[in-house]
């Protein structure tokens, strides 16, 4: 039995749903194009293109991703050294799930886990200390990827470390800010943009405010929003109803989650850890202060310097289109490789390989369309 | 990566563990982040940590948000107007 108060907001939704369209439909008569709307966060271009927003809205409006995957901007050089830093006899790589499948020049880290290396997939950092406990004479190094969201748990993770005195433990450090490389992106966008769709959860750690430059310094009606569908729609009609009002700011229409001004104490944590550095991002190249790198005594605990290896330099994926996609200049249709040669069971790039990469989206719910 | 999972807090632990529930399924969550946390707050977790307190939206207060963005009301609004 679906109660009085539900079934009003499934009315509701659907009064949005209907008035979104007719906003959308308004603006493209008045533009004469469709409207361009980047949801930055990679967990954005897959909940949309999962609830079938996307294509819903496909004749009017073009989502178009944006460089916030962290395994798709985790530059090649980096997923080489991970890979080879796990082939080393005496280490146990522990690493988030979507990182396993990412191809590197050589092999992945699936790949070398089916050689023999020691990998383990892990659900929180905080499982790399038990690893690095059970197994006292190996060296464990955590994958330290992902962006403000994450940055605050490997900061806790090794606050632990040190606490325990867990001596064979290391971080593998490529965590990423969004605020620069979305500097990096508007600076260099060559297509018509119309508006931003926030990410939720680094929102939650920044705060709005965080990203209140979108408006001032460029210009964008820009939406922080949630992952769940009324969210989605939410955010997007909030979006909408800012261009055609022309109404340059930045809107939260995520309150039971973001504040203005974040988790304080989150930020507090990372401050004592990390300081602020420039960064080799795929797509990109350097972005200047855009990453994390482990400040003071805490830098014993970076695998680059324990393990200090060389290697050749990384080359680009050939054909891979990735870096272009990661910048919002190309989409996964425009990809010679996407469906036929490259697909989530063989992936030759890792927006691809990921979950939340924008061609492991298209291909799992657009692909039909296209 | 970036995903949250909203879950209850139904046991503190230590000052900084409590267990988490969701749809049955409970963990062990590092509190560190929101220490004022309390038994039977929602919380946002990300990789093993709660990350935020969340406001728990009831259906009514749903019903609010709606009606307040399909009225125009600019009430969430935070941010700058050129």
């Amino acid at each position: 039995m679906v109660s009085a108060s539900k079934k009003r907001v499934t009315n509701l939704m659907q009064e949005v749903l209907r008035q979104t369209m007719d906003l959308a439909c308004e603006i493209v008569e008045k533009k004469g194009r469709r409207i361009v709307v980047m949801e930055v966060c990679g967990t954005h271009t897959t909940a949309f293109a999962r609830s079938g927003l996307t294509r819903y809205f496909a004749r009017v409006l073009e989502l178009r991703s944006g460089s916030g995957c962290p395994v798709c901007v985790t530059h090649q050089q980096d997923i080489d050294y991970i890979v080879a830093l796990a082939s080393l006899e005496e280490v146990l790589m522990v690493t988030f799930g979507d990182m396993m499948r990412v191809p590197g020049s050589v092999s992945s880290l699936e790949q070398a886990k089916a050689r023999g290396a020691r990998v383990h997939l892990c659900y929180s950092p905080l499982e790399a200390l038990s690893w690095a406990q059970r197994y006292p004479r190996k060296q464990v190094i955590l994958t330290g990827i992902g962006f403000e969201t994450t940055a605050p748990a490997i900061a806790s993770t090794l606050l632990e470390a040190k606490k325990n005195h867990i001596d064979n433990f290391t971080i593998y450090t490529t965590l990423k800010l969004v605020p620069p490389a979305l500097r990096a992106l508007l600076q260099k966008q060559s297509f018509n943009l119309d508006g931003l769709i926030l990410p939720g959860h680094v929102c939650a750690v920044t705060g709005s405010k965080a990203f209140d430059f979108t408006a001032w310094q460029y210009g964008l009606p820009s939406v922080v929003t949630g992952f769940a569908e009324p969210d989605l729609l939410a955010g997007l009609f909030q979006l909408l109803t800012m261009i055609k009002q022309n109404e340059i700011s930045v809107r939260n229409a995520y309150p039971s989650v973001v504040r203005e001004y974040g988790n304080r104490k989150a930020q507090e944590i990372v401050e004592q850890c990390f300081a602020v550095t420039d960064f080799l991002w795929r797509g990109f190249s350097i972005i200047p202060k855009s990453g994390y790198r482990l400040k003071g005594e805490n830098s014993i605990f970076e695998a680059r310097d324990r393990f200090k290896l060389e290697l050749p330099q990384a080359g680009e994926l050939p054909g891979c289109r990735c870096g272009e996609i990661i910048c919002g200049t190309s989409s996964p249709l425009q990809c010679s490789l996407f469906k036929d040669l490259c697909t989530p069971s063989k992936p030759v790039g890792p927006c691809m390989v990921s979950a939340e990469g924008a061609c492991n989206a298209y291909f799992q719910h657009l692909a039909e369309a296209t | 990566m970036c995903l949250g999972i909203p879950m209850k807090i139904i046991e503190r632990q230590t000052p900084s563990r409590a267990v988490a529930e969701s749809l049955g399924v409970k963990r062990i969550v590092c509190t560190d982040f929101v220490p004022e946390v309390k038994t039977g707050n929602f919380v946002l977790v990300h990789v093993g940590y709660a990350m935020q307190i969340i406001e728990q939206w009831e259906a009514s207060e749903r019903i609010k948000f709606l009606e307040e963005i399909l009225a125009g009301e600019g009430a969430i609004g935070d941010g700058v107007s050129k």
